[in-house]
């Protein structure tokens, strides 16, 4: 390895969002070659510091003290030109979301030729470029992609053209703000790998933003860890996660389920890091009952979406084009069982929950709830099992009505349907709110004005309003940091044991589930591809997507 | 993000009051604000404030312009101009109001049910709203005076189905982006019926746009009045309205440039203040754009 200068150094950086201060005194040097991480939950500042790097910070927020240089240069007072100089070619940015980063009318052969405004090359030795910028992500037949718009690929592909336009210029510096977030497990792996062989390749220095810890641990040669604007702990990523010296790395790590390897009834959390209940068989076995039949019984069932025939198909007479979405898909769920339904993003899994309300129509099959056959049931039948079943949506927040108050929301079960006139909704708010614990004040506020573990709260409480027996959740931990993870994860046990609750819990994060669920049933394009107990899944899986996405989910587990 | 502070509780009185400091919080939303509301007052209470009889000819003190007696001056029949605008506000007021109110119920209703219901009702209605929207619209203002003759009510029909089909495209629009929000799914998985999350759910997350275009349209009605009077299509003479008084003013301008000024500011002025009503107001529904 050559010499190794600094590429980034900030001095008692602070950085202030109106009167806020959201990063105080940040000392933190990139060196050439180096992957650093820059770990933190959402609001500890980082993504500000990170921003201040590229001269992105929004207009509300100013630099309030200290240095930042970037290559030996003072980035304080460049002006507009000088950044627009530095960014792109000398520094370049991959952003968190592949689907909204691309502009949509445009081909990626002209977005990567456009993006290339700094070179005076010929049109020609720019699509070259940009070519061997796709061959270096290793993007899949590179050379039809030029020629794709961003619809025609897939989440993962288009992350590669996202790097490959932010390293074409060979910058000194690749920020990637949690680039591999909002990606399925089996691809984050890929992207991270990918991530690591092209600094070897191009030898920049990488910023690599996130909260997830795992990622930072198999990517990163440095890590910071920052909480409330205040870097708590930095240096090598092998020291700081097998030896944290502050205690809030350490609880972080306490924390993360992936690192917890026994099956736990209760997680830890930040507020308590030394909670850790391990599973309790006698328990989980008396809290399922298995002599009743199943609660809800999906047999056989098909869906198939119909794309509608527009007038020019009605008039050549061309048939309608199907997806079929879920294909023969058997799975039953027990009284008082914990079922995950583990799948990537497109496999079919919500298409199945969403299903079971009717909410999508299904081709044939049977859904049994509490021996109801809802795919037959007549409006009467479906409204009293709406009544014993209840759904939480993937979105904290965008399930929530953005102009009801939450008071009004988790209440709406009882006024939907009607069940229980002359009830006090305002002391059955209350009721609800002190169960998933939020205090009463929260029953005036409006979904934008809680974070994502209080919105997720508040979706437990109206799931549970009207005492359900069944409950489907889609994601429930997704989007979560790890910490407010734990608090969901504990809510839901907790609720289990005490309300003989069955749940059906659809993820595609195996950590959290490993921990909860009784069966896991593992959906592959639309197939139920394998079931059974979960550790016996983890432990021997037989199929073979079910294999790539226990590597791709528990690599932290050494 | 854990301290931030709740809202104060939504009981009605203290919402409007709310409104109300909200709405006057800028020099401009204050201009405004008392703008559309001396609107209101005028036009309500036009026949009891008006200094003179509107239609009174008195051909002695004609185009006088402004004097003690007369404070905007009198017409090219004598008749006092201010009286005048006052009863035409009644007119104007009494034009925005229906024609608005009727568009905007109409449009908002088949834009929900448009992008609610099957495809097939959906192109129905769209080819309607087209097919009225496409129409020339002073060619269909003619005809329609040329068919019922020139009346008030004239002029709200012709401006209900001319404006109609933006308000439904707009609301169509909107829902559709609505209709397969998480939050409209979790309504469906409860089993709330339609109407409920048309009403509770749908409904307060549109109507921000559509008060906006609203607003915008009270200024469009009076303009349109005032265009069709000045065609002497619209109000029958002698009944006041401020298109009459413009055209007066335009015929005479030569003798006194008073009465296009007198006709024409409490155009201008409603125009700004409505607008920018609008928008004050869109910003304070929002409960995420209110500070």
């Amino acid at each position: 390895m050559q010499t190794s200068y600094p590429v980034v150094q900030t001095q008692d950086l602070s950085i202030d969002f109106g009167a806020v201060r959201a990063v105080k005194n940040a000392n933190m040097v990139i060196n050439h070659g180096q992957i650093m991480g820059l770990v933190g939950e959402s609001g500890s500042g980082k993504s500000t510091l990170a921003n201040a790097i590229i001269g992105l910070l929004p207009h509300a927020a100013s630099i309030a003290g200290g240095t930042l240089s970037f290559d030996g240069r003072d980035l304080r007072g460049f002006s507009p030109e000088q950044w627009q100089a530095l960014r792109g070619r000398e520094v370049s940015y991959v952003s968190q979301d592949p689907m909204s980063a691309l502009n949509p009318s445009l081909r990626i052969g002209e977005q990567m030729v456009d993006i290339q405004h700094w070179s005076k090359g010929s049109l020609d030795a720019k699509l070259k470029r940009a070519l061997y910028a796709l061959e270096q992500v290793r993007m899949p037949n590179p050379d039809g992609r030029l020629n794709m718009y961003p619809h025609e690929l897939s989440g993962g592909q288009k992350q590669r053209v996202c790097i490959a336009m932010a390293i074409m210029a060979r910058p000194k510096l690749l920020i990637a703000d949690e680039a591999t977030t909002a990606l399925d497990a089996t691809l984050e792996v890929q992207i991270v790998k990918l991530l690591k062989e092209l600094q070897a390749d191009i030898g920049c220095a990488m910023l690599f933003v996130t909260h997830h810890l795992t990622v930072v641990e198999a990517l990163c040669d440095e890590v910071t860890v920052m909480y409330h604007g205040d870097i708590r702990e930095k240096g090598p990523v092998s020291d700081v996660f097998s030896n944290p010296t502050d205690d809030y790395t350490r609880s972080l790590l306490n924390c993360d389920p992936a690192r917890i390897p026994e099956k736990c009834r209760r997680l830890p959390v930040m507020s308590d890091p030394t909670l850790k209940r391990l599973a309790d068989p006698v328990l989980d076995k008396t809290r399922i009952d298995k002599t009743q039949d199943p609660i809800l019984s999906i047999n056989n069932l098909d869906v198939t979406f119909t794309k509608p025939r527009g007038m020019m198909d009605l008039l050549t007479g061309r048939a309608a084009r199907r997806v079929e979405a879920v294909k023969d898909a058997t799975l039953d769920v027990a009284t008082g069982e914990t079922v995950a339904l583990v799948g990537e993003s497109g496999s079919g899994k919500s298409t199945l929950a969403r299903a079971v309300f009717r909410l999508v129509a299904a081709q044939s099959g049977e859904i049994r709830f509490e021996n109801t056959d809802l795919l037959k049931a007549t409006p009467e039948a479906m409204r009293k099992a709406r009544n014993r079943m209840s759904m939480m949506m993937q979105d904290p927040i965008g399930s929530l009505s953005p102009r009801t108050t939450v008071g009004a929301a988790i209440v709406e079960p009882h006024l939907i349907s009607g069940a229980s006139p002359g009830l006090d909704l305002q002391q059955e708010a209350k009721r609800l709110l002190a169960l998933v614990g939020l205090t009463e004040d929260f029953a005036k506020r409006y979904p934008h004005e809680l974070s994502g573990g209080q919105a997720r709260r508040v979706g437990v409480a109206r799931a549970l309003a009207l005492n359900p027996r069944l409950v489907i959740a889609d994601e429930p931990t997704a989007g979560l940091d790890v910490s407010i993870q734990g608090e969901v994860f504990n809510l839901l046990a907790s609720l289990r044991e005490t309300m003989q609750l069955s749940i059906l819990i659809i993820t595609h994060n195996l950590h959290v589930v490993r921990h909860l669920a009784d069966r896991t049933a593992i959906m592959y394009q639309g197939q139920i591809v394998e079931s059974g107990n979960t550790e016996e899944i983890i432990r021997a899986p037989q199929h073979a997507y079910t294999k790539l996405l226990l590597a791709a989910n528990l690599q932290a587990q050494h | 993000m854990t301290d931030i502070p709740a809202t104060n509780p939504p009981s009605r009185k203290k919402r409007i009051s709310r409104l109300f400091r909200d709405l006057c919080s800028s020099p401009l939303g204050a201009f405004s604000c008392f703008i559309v509301l001396s609107f209101f007052v005028v036009g309500i209470f036009a026949d009891f404030i008006t200094p003179y009889d509107p239609i009174k000819i008195d051909i002695r003190n004609k185009l006088t312009g402004p004097t003690r007696d007369h404070w905007l001056g009198t017409d090219q029949l004598g008749r006092d101009v201010l009286s005048r605008l006052i009863v035409g506000t009644k007119v104007a007021l009494y034009l925005a109001v229906t024609s608005v109110s009727i568009a905007l119920v109409i449009g908002t209703v088949l834009g929900m049910l448009a992008a609610f219901t099957n495809r097939w009702v959906d192109w129905a209605l769209l080819l309607v709203f087209d097919t009225v929207r496409s129409f020339p619209g002073i060619m269909f203002a003619l005809t329609v005076v040329a068919l019922f003759g020139p009346s008030v009510n004239s002029i709200v029909a012709i401006v209900v189905v001319s404006t109609f089909p933006s308000y439904a495209r707009l609301v169509r629009t909107q829902v559709m982006s609505l209709r397969n929000a998480e939050f409209i799914e979790a309504q469906r998985a409860m089993g709330a019926s339609l109407p409920r999350i048309l009403r509770l759910h749908i409904l307060p997350n549109v109507i921000g746009p559509v008060l906006i275009v609203a607003s915008m349209d009270v200024p469009l009605v009076i303009g349109v009045e005032a265009g069709l009077s000045f065609l002497g299509l619209g109000v029958r003479p002698p009944t006041p309205s401020w298109g009459a008084i413009l055209n007066d003013g335009f015929t005479f301008i030569r003798n006194t440039s008073w009465i296009v000024f007198a006709g024409g500011l409490p155009l201008i002025l409603t125009t700004v203040a409505f607008t920018s009503l609008g928008e004050r107001l869109r910003d304070i529904l929002d409960p995420k754009l209110r500070k």
